[in-house]
């Protein structure tokens, strides 16, 4: 929550003599995109203490302890990456920060890098901690189907999309490095993201029964089930 | 009262109860608010793999504060006496030094400011005090006596790395300033999004930055061999 905070400090706190519409742009992407950040975190945690990766397992609980600082760290850079834009926005620099070469392509380039790079570690620690609060066995178990023993392809490529969005996020400076496009772009890779939790919900949940289809039950099956009906019947007299 | 002593919260076996989260923990949450804002400024005035040494070397090292306050507060209680609230004191006072000089990156880096030796100073400052609360729970805490000399025992000798490694950072960081040069300009400290008065001093060392980053890797590291290879399983630390 600290560094949450952070980020919108790093958005509010901040002067700038010209406000244009790039400012406005980035300001407000910023904002949308902290703000969802914050769904997408709570969203993220357990709903009961004795689900939580310290919980659960030692080795899960010391991993998610360190995780967590990491975690916490790149909200701080993505905070930083932020303050730097709004003051790249505005078109009369005199009296914003000074930074070295503040608009040098290479500075320009450096902060695009730290801010894609940042959002990237935050979506891959958000879910590394996810997979701790579960477990490996759970999540695993969550692809395949307990009864049918078919694999949950919706799952499975869930998991790979969301996969996708981090490498995506991560390297998006690579080809990209306007504040605006850069922001926008973290808005819809965080609502993308929340809607991708909508769907695990649903595709990846525990509780999920999978009905067995009696057309696919095969013959075999069949006669196992009622021998085993008859056996309980018999033995019942 | 002077004095009381520093009680086990809760002893192996029994129910497990959450700890409130009371005024002081969230007046020491604000400590965090000013460093965060500081290594911000950090990247922001250098927005390089410098700048991101210098961020990683002063914000991580203070989370370690964070998380060791609330793993004691989880573990530990004591009443509300003298001897606690000057200790509490001492250390917001170190925290708080410390948030104050995570300054730039020309500014750590520059052998001839006393920030970098500051900071340094401040985490060995830290560990020293986190040291002697162990030492306290060993020789006075109340509770599962094996339990808490084991404990404090083995987190004292955990400590004693990263302790190693502040304070070669800092007595690196003494010895550069004590030969570096006098800093021509006055150091002026502004609030956010106005000019920093920073410059390049040619004498500038990343050494006591890397040190401060490398005791906290160390540290986590410790952690980790500690809790998830040398750690008795399948209950067997319960026999104590």
């Amino acid at each position: 929550m600290l560094m949450l905070g952070e980020s919108i400090l790093s958005l509010l706190i901040i002067y700038v003599p010209d406000e244009n519409g790039n400012f406005y742009t980035t300001f407000f992407g910023g904002v949308l995109t902290v703000i969802l950040l914050q769904y997408l975190h709570f969203r993220s945690q357990p709903h009961d203490p004795k689900w939580h990766a310290m919980r659960r397992h030692k080795n899960a609980g010391i991993s998610w302890s360190v995780l967590n600082q990491i975690y916490s760290f790149a909200f701080v850079i993505l905070g930083a990456a932020f303050t730097s834009f709004l003051t790249a926005s505005s078109d009369n620099n005199i009296g914003s920060r000074l930074v070295a070469s503040a608009e040098s392509p290479d500075t320009k380039k450096a902060t695009a890098h730290l801010f894609s790079g940042s959002l990237g570690v935050i979506f891959a620690c958000l879910d590394i901690m996810t997979v701790l609060h579960l477990g490996l066995k759970e999540s695993h178990d969550r692809c395949v189907c307990e009864q049918t023993k078919r694999k949950n392809v919706k799952g499975i490529f869930l998991v790979f999309i969301r996969f996708g969005v981090i490498v995506f996020i991560a390297t998006l400076s690579q080809w990209e490095s306007e504040p605006e496009t850069l922001t926008l772009a973290a808005v819809a890779c965080v609502l993308f993201q929340l809607l991708m939790r909508k769907l695990g919900g649903k595709y990846l949940s525990h509780s999920q029964v999978h009905v067995l289809d009696p057309q696919r039950i095969s013959k075999t099956n069949v006669m196992e089930h009622s021998a085993s009906h008859l056996t309980t019947a018999r033995s019942g007299n | 009262m002077l004095y009381s002593h520093i009680r086990q919260r809760q002893k192996w076996g029994d129910t497990q109860v959450l700890p409130r989260v009371n005024w002081g923990d969230l007046f020491f949450d604000l400590f965090y608010v000013g460093a965060t804002y500081n290594v911000s400024y950090i990247l922001v005035e250098n927005p390089s793999s410098t700048g991101l040494l210098y961020a990683a070397g002063s914000f991580l090292p203070l989370v370690i504060m964070w998380v060791e306050k609330m793993v004691f507060d989880a573990r530990f209680v004591h009443e509300d006496d003298l001897f606690h609230r000057f200790f509490q004191l001492a250390g917001l006072a170190v925290l708080a030094i410390a948030v104050l000089h995570i300054r730039p990156v020309a500014i750590l880096s520059d052998s001839s400011e006393i920030s970098m030796l500051t900071f340094a100073l401040c985490l060995v400052l830290e560990r020293l005090l986190i040291m002697t609360r162990l030492v306290e729970i060993y020789f006075y805490g109340v509770g599962q006596r094996q339990v808490l000399q084991t404990l404090a025992k083995r987190e004292l000798q955990e400590n004693l790395v990263p302790l190693l490694f502040f304070l070669v950072s800092f007595i690196l960081a003494v010895a550069q300033y004590v030969n570096g040069t006098s800093p021509n300009v006055p150091i002026k400290r502004n609030l956010a999004a106005t000019a920093e008065n920073s410059y390049v001093n040619e004498s500038s060392s990343n050494i006591p930055i890397w040190l401060c980053l490398l005791g906290y890797v160390t540290l986590q590291v410790m952690r980790c061999i500690k809790v998830m290879l040398l750690f008795p399983g399948q209950g067997r630390h319960k026999e104590m």
